[in-house]
């Protein structure tokens, strides 16, 4: 009988944590190959030209702490695994994969980084996180990100769904006009450095995966952070777009969220953010709004 | 018909078909216009014998075959070939270079000297490499293939570069067109490897290297060769760039005659 693996009956784990709240997620891989081709014969075989990388990405509702965030930074430090196990109607249905018992099916990837992240939110909803992740390691089955593999209880984050008293906006303007919506988003493109292997033949030969992977992986500055705000105008004025001419707008912005007993979820700085636009919109039935962009670049240090 | 595609263009060298990914040929003759003493053309005179140059490109797929070895055949060693069909006689190999970089196949330039007129026409053929004794389906690539002997404080090779060139000379007789000998003079060996440092720093008379590249098989593991430059590092190089890491780049160069 053909069965379906449906999402009820899914788990997904980053660096050992379960994560909540998960919407979407979306794993892949590409091999770019070089054609061998002979003269007198034409093709013989495609040869691989390029390193191997995946890309991952997970969009959830922020209902805890933000594993991701913790993610944002350079260095092998905030290399990441994670994995998604999904039910196997035909293997038992379940999600018991523990040692010599493998009945759920696992997609997962080692050495992972963070690409970007995004938050967004809007009244009357729960804000929502979507990140990008290349991954430079191996991606596909029987890869467990599960703390000790599964092995003992983890340590995953509480439950804490922010409500909208709870989400504090900073712009030009917010102290007396209604902010609607925000998103805030962070580039974090990564640089990967691939040496020859330098190791001895029986190193080779015992196929580590050292010398697959890159030497180096770094985040590429400046890293760009990018709030945007729209508003429900009551005293708000924009700016003259000429006025860019005689400097560009400089704000400090902040997007804090709270869980509801006011214990801070996430927060984001955007001190000396510099505005790069302006959008007016107004039609029939509904109130004038402004949708104001900012722009952040940070250096490595 | 009235070309012939790439798949109907055969190239041997010696006994041996070139598993050549793109190739050339091209023949010179050496001219000069004769002038009386009132500065008009009498005619154009040869000043030399004809030079020909066979060029191509191949992913390497085995040891450096013989009819490129430089170092270790004497200079009488002599082939004919054919392109396409058009056949040449006295063919030296003069130089052919390499470059090793991580996750790409190693592809092998080389150039051919020849002292003959292409013979023969063009015509259609076709040659199948798996039904060649010498066919292996293996191929040097970076991802497995590495370097020993690079300067203790290189920690990450990023791409090594090699080649192995020769002067051809070719010496006539008086009456005769096609060279009675060809020497081979000024062989050496040229390596350089990027990395992350440049090595012990530069004497006035250089620092000495022995680096070997071992070219191995992307899928067996198998050596398919190990290239050797036993010479003097000559050049030491670092640069950086917006965006980019800093570089550095030692150049080792052998003498070989």
């Amino acid at each position: 009988m053909k069965n379906a693996s449906l999402p009820y009956n899914q788990q997904v784990y980053v660096n050992g944590t379960g994560i909540s709240g998960i919407q979407s997620i979306e794993g892949n891989y590409g091999i770019t190959e070089q054609n061998v081709n002979f003269a007198g014969f034409g093709y013989v075989t495609g040869l691989i030209s390029q390193p191997m990388q995946g890309n991952f990405t997970i969009s959830r509702a922020l209902v805890s702490e933000d594993p991701f965030l913790n993610l944002t930074g350079d260095g092998t430090d905030f290399a990441f695994s994670g994995s998604v196990f999904y039910e196997r109607p035909n293997l038992g249905g379940t999600l018991d994969n523990t040692e010599g018992n493998y009945m759920s099916g696992c997609f997962g990837f080692h050495s992972g980084y963070l690409t970007s992240y995004n938050i967004s939110c809007g009244i009357g909803e729960v804000p929502s996180v979507s990140v990008a992740i290349s991954v430079y390691g191996d991606l596909g089955p029987g890869i467990d990100a599960r703390y000790n593999k599964g092995e003992a209880t983890a340590d995953n984050p509480a439950i804490q769904v922010p409500n909208q008293g709870g989400i504090v906006l900073t712009c030009d303007g917010s102290s007396t006009n209604r902010i609607t919506s925000f998103s805030y988003s962070m580039e974090l493109p990564r640089t990967a450095l691939y040496a020859l292997p330098n190791t001895t033949a029986a190193d080779l030969t015992a196929d580590s995966v050292k010398w697959k992977m890159p030497a180096q992986v770094d985040l590429s500055y400046p890293v760009e952070s990018t709030a945007n705000f729209t508003m429900e105008i009551d005293d708000y004025e924009t700016k003259n777009l000429y006025g860019a001419l005689t400097g560009i707008h400089i704000h400090n912005t902040d997007i804090t969220i709270n869980n509801d007993s006011g214990g801070q979820i996430v927060k984001f700085d955007l001190t000396k953010s510099r505005l790069i636009s302006e959008s007016f919109s107004s039609e029939v039935g509904g109130p004038v709004t402004v949708n104001l962009t900012y722009k952040k670049y940070s250096n490595k240090r | 018909m009235a070309f012939l595609k790439y798949e109907d263009v055969v190239i041997t060298l010696g006994n041996e078909k070139i598993f050549a990914d793109t190739a050339g040929i091209s023949v010179d003759a050496s001219v000069a216009e004769s002038r009386n003493v009132y500065g008009e053309i009498e005619r154009y005179a040869p000043t030399n014998g004809l030079r020909g140059e066979l060029s191509f490109e191949y992913y390497m797929t085995g040891a450096i075959p013989s009819y490129l070895n430089m170092t270790g055949i004497p200079d009488t060693d002599t082939r004919n070939g054919a392109f396409g069909g058009l056949v040449f006689t006295d063919a030296y190999a003069r130089s052919y270079n390499l470059e090793v970089q991580p996750y790409s196949p190693v592809k092998i330039s080389s150039a051919v000297d020849f002292y003959s007129a292409l013979t023969s026409s063009i015509s259609a053929s076709s040659s199948s490499p798996t039904d060649l004794p010498y066919w292996k389906n293996q191929y040097a690539h970076g991802v497995r293939s590495y370097v020993l002997g690079a300067p203790s404080n290189i920690n990450s090779t990023l791409s090594v570069s090699y080649s192995v060139s020769a002067a051809r000379r070719p010496i006539y007789l008086a009456g005769e067109t096609s060279p009675t000998r060809v020497t081979k003079e000024a062989v050496e060996i040229n390596m350089s490897l990027r990395g992350d440092n440049i090595g012990d720093f530069l004497l006035v008379s250089g620092r000495h290297a022995e680096i070997t590249c071992h070219m191995l098989d992307m899928n067996t593991n198998t050596t398919l060769d190990k290239l050797k430059c036993s010479g003097q590092i000559t050049r030491q190089e670092l640069s950086v760039s917006p965006q980019n890491y800093l570089n550095g780049v030692i150049s080792v160069r052998q003498v070989f005659q």
